[in-house]
């Protein structure tokens, strides 16, 4: 079902109740940055975020707009060869809404190049998330069974022109009422939405195919 | 430095760490002679090797007296049984000794059971597998202390919940699972949850065990030696399903810009 909303980005709305998730178009790499900042402010320190997508489909620099969304001033890159990559989020933003603990470390993980469950398994993501980090997973939904449960995910895939992609979010792994807030507050997220300062720092405008 | 025999070594090294908190132990045929633990979270690593140097000058203990090195293999945390099965190895090659392994659950139900109040009663070990899981086993008294009532399992606080609902007589749950879903499992007939003193293996039970076994030739040769995961972790990924995961070395249309 593809129901775009007037002037807004959400194109596929379920059930406003426990719904499980929210797809948002987006027109740019910019602007899939600036979902990716704005999905970084439902973040809680202990998330673990699976995302999916093809290559070219938009998963780093998704990624990118979450570490700057995170206070993030490094530069992030795919994380492919170094399978993960940890960032500290030592300046958060003004705007960000803090829901749980505070996320002082952002961890890029990449299962690209990983054969193996027992890699995934070594990689040790759950335990590191407790030391007030989140990690976001490139490939991440191949390692459900290691990494899913209570998991967030995030889908990006292509739209029907060359920049735009469709990106899904879904917080069925979140328990309520935090799952409520979640699907609110992307669903309240718009392609007009982004910050005013596009130039997110530490990021670079690559494009994405 | 003196010539050391087979007959002066008495002594087993114990490492410990396979959940938050880390220790090392000496024991002989009399006890424990020493032991320290840590529960600085995520210093395992720094922990161990200056903790083995401590007991040591504390016990009087040469490293040539030691016998075996008896090592917790899990399952528990990723990082520290890496780092207690990778030191149980190293000192097992360096001092030409065995290892006795052990398992975290059938620690926590052998300290379970050396309490009187949990006599004749089902031990339900509990270690904290993360994201909502728990790896558990299910115990009985026996005439070797515990002995365990089918194979340990992953689950979840609420289906630990539902089997511990059908035990249908009395049962202690222990471990640092059951401290931290204690919520989920409060208010379960016949069920008591135990508190932190049973939260982690003890270190001392590990080093009592490691004797025993040593006695009886249950030793293994360190090289042989690795953590127990308890995840499906011998499963491939399974790229195959997703249709556009190229060949390694393959070029394809998205990579060319």
């Amino acid at each position: 079902m593809t129901t775009p909303t007037e002037g807004g980005a959400v194109v596929e709305p379920t059930s406003t109740s426990a719904a499980a998730s929210v797809t948002l178009r987006t027109s740019s790499a910019e602007a899939t940055r600036a979902l990716g900042s704005a999905f970084a402010g439902i973040l809680c320190a202990g998330d673990v975020v699976l995302v999916a997508g093809e290559l070219g489909a938009g998963k780093t620099t998704f990624v990118q707009g979450v570490a700057a969304g995170l206070g993030v001033a490094d530069h992030v890159t795919s994380p492919t060869f170094t399978l993960v990559r940890p960032y500290a989020c030592d300046a958060p933003r003004d705007d960000r809404v803090v829901d749980g603990a505070p996320v002082r470390v952002l961890l890029h993980a990449d299962l690209y190049r990983l054969d193996r469950v027992a890699e995934v398994v070594d990689l040790a993501l759950g335990e590191l998330v407790e030391e007030e980090a989140v990690a976001v997973v490139e490939w991440g939904d191949v390692a459900e069974p290691v990494l899913g449960r209570h998991a967030l995910r995030v889908a990006l895939r292509s739209g029907s022109t060359e920049d735009e992609r469709l990106v899904t979010v879904d917080a069925e792994g979140i328990a309520e009422p935090r799952r409520t807030d979640i699907d609110a507050r992307m669903r309240a997220w718009t392609d007009d939405n982004r910050p005013v300062d596009t130039n997110f720092p530490g990021t670079t405008a690559t494009r994405v195919r | 430095m003196t010539r050391t025999t087979t007959a002066d070594r008495t002594v087993v090294l114990a490492l410990e760490s396979a959940t938050d908190v880390a220790g090392v132990a000496l024991a002989d045929a009399t006890g424990t002679l020493a032991s320290a633990s840590s529960g600085v979270r995520r210093r395992h690593a720094e922990t161990i090797v200056p903790a083995v140097d401590f007991v040591c000058r504390v016990a009087n203990v040469e490293l040539a007296s030691i016998r075996a090195v008896a090592v917790d293999v899990g399952p528990g945390l990723f990082t520290g049984l890496r780092v207690g099965v990778a030191s149980a190895k190293a000192f097992a090659f360096a001092l030409g000794v065995p290892v006795v392994t052990a398992t975290s659950l059938e620690l926590l139900a052998r300290a379970a059971a050396d309490a009187v109040v949990v006599q004749e009663a089902t031990v339900v070990s509990v270690v904290d597998a993360r994201r909502g899981e728990l790896f558990v086993q299910f115990f009985r008294p026996g005439p070797d202390g515990v002995e365990p009532v089918g194979d340990a399992t992953r689950q979840t606080p609420e289906g630990l919940a539902a089997a511990l609902r059908a035990v249908g007589e009395p049962a202690v749950v222990v471990g640092d699972g059951a401290c931290r879903y204690e919520p989920v499992l409060r208010g379960i007939p016949g069920t008591t949850v135990a508190g932190a003193v049973l939260a982690h293996p003890p270190v001392a039970g590990l080093a009592a065990l490691g004797v025993a076994r040593a006695d009886k030739g249950d030793v293994r040769d360190g090289a042989s030696v690795v953590p127990w995961y308890l995840r499906d972790a011998d499963t491939r990924i399974n790229w195959e399903r997703r249709a556009r995961r190229p060949a390694p070395g393959e070029v394809t249309p998205e990579a060319v810009v």
